[in-house]
């Protein structure tokens, strides 16, 4: 799921045409003439087990902010983006981190893949978007019903425990600008264009640090022309240059989700 | 609750807070300043700091109010002649 990927995918979603990306033939081959879903994860079913979640498929537009899952209650929907993307939340009384990103590439809702219907995490739209929201018992009944289902939903969910762990390593081993750098990139891999519309406050609790930690990191990536800060607004100016200022810590989960869902389902 | 700016000071630039933060009141925003400085000299230091002879310890936060009036200045230097 590198970047160009992302874009090509799009493009081809919009021009409505298909084309074979690499690495992604094998699941394309299951579409017909046009992509039915710009969801990389819906895009990769095969036609039955898209029929059983078709019919409680809702488009929606979501706003930022918009809650998908308050921590410890039971869980209604599942969401699968098109485009924005939604964060995953740890939390106790004062403090709050980002633990996982889920846009175009997956689904929310992993407690409900699991077998679980809560977790002690808030789950909410980050950067606002539209996609498709299908209710939690319409999945778990997919599930039961389809183990090729089940079987590309838990390499899914792999993919997450991996960018999770990668988080984990990123808060704890690397500094604010590598970490700006590589959130900036996931954030890119899941938007069109190359604006991401944020607050530092909202910043401040994906990195997990106060927000004149983020005004810092900001100016440091402007300084080196990497990236264009205006109130509310980041625009990624050099993708590679970000990329060298991630140090590493970008990439990782990328090349592992492209390893667990090229595969046919 | 009022919203205080907390922009930081390096020698001769400042860097702006485009935002603020809405807190009780001016001693709120001091904790806050000095929470903020105490992450930020952590970060630098963390991130090689002592070799790249940059100088953190001229820097300051500059908390203004809605107003743009300053309600307080924290140098960073002021956290080391604590105790």
């Amino acid at each position: 799921m590198t970047h160009r990927l992302l874009k090509l995918w799009a493009q081809a979603a919009e021009r409505d045409v298909s084309v074979l990306l690499p690495g992604k033939g094998q699941a394309m081959s299951h579409l017909p003439n046009q992509p039915e879903f710009r969801n990389q994860l819906l895009a990769k079913l095969s036609l039955e087990d898209l029929d059983l979640l078709r019919p409680h498929l809702k488009p929606v537009q979501l706003d930022v902010r918009h809650v998908l899952e308050t921590a410890n209650e039971p869980i209604q929907q599942v969401y699968f983006a098109d485009s924005g993307f939604a964060s995953i939340v740890a939390k106790d009384a004062d403090r709050e981190t980002e633990v996982g990103m889920i846009g175009r590439e997956g689904v929310t809702g992993l407690p409900v893949l699991l077998g679980d219907e809560q977790s002690p995490n808030d789950t909410f739209i980050q950067l606002a978007g539209s996609g498709h929201l299908l209710p939690v018992d319409a999945m778990r009944s997919a599930m039961e019903k389809s183990g090729t289902l089940r079987a590309t939903l838990l390499r899914y969910v792999h993919a997450m425990a991996i960018q999770m762990a990668n988080t984990a390593l990123a808060n704890s081993k690397f500094n604010v600008d590598a970490r700006l750098g590589r959130w900036l990139l996931m954030a890119h891999d899941r938007v069109d264009g190359d604006q991401v519309e944020l607050t530092h406050e909202f910043l401040a609790v994906m990195l997990g640090v106060r927000r004149a930690g983020v005004t810092q990191a900001i100016q440091r990536l402007e300084e080196r022309k990497l990236i264009r800060a205006a109130r509310g607004r980041l625009t990624i100016r050099n993708r590679r240059g970000l990329e060298k200022a991630a140090n590493g810590s970008y990439g990782v989960p990328e090349a592992e989700y492209t390893r667990l869902m090229s595969g046919r389902s | 609750m009022p919203r205080y700016f907390f922009h930081i000071r390096n020698n001769h630039e400042r860097l702006e807070d485009p935002e603020g933060t809405e807190l009780a009141g001016p001693e709120a925003a001091h904790e806050e300043a000095v929470s903020a400085t105490i992450e930020l000299i952590c970060h630098r230091l963390a991130a090689g700091w002592y070799q790249s002879g940059e100088k953190i310890f001229g820097s300051s936060i500059e908390v203004t109010d809605e107003s743009a009036a300053s309600v307080l200045t924290f140098p960073f230097a002021k956290v080391l002649a604590q105790g």
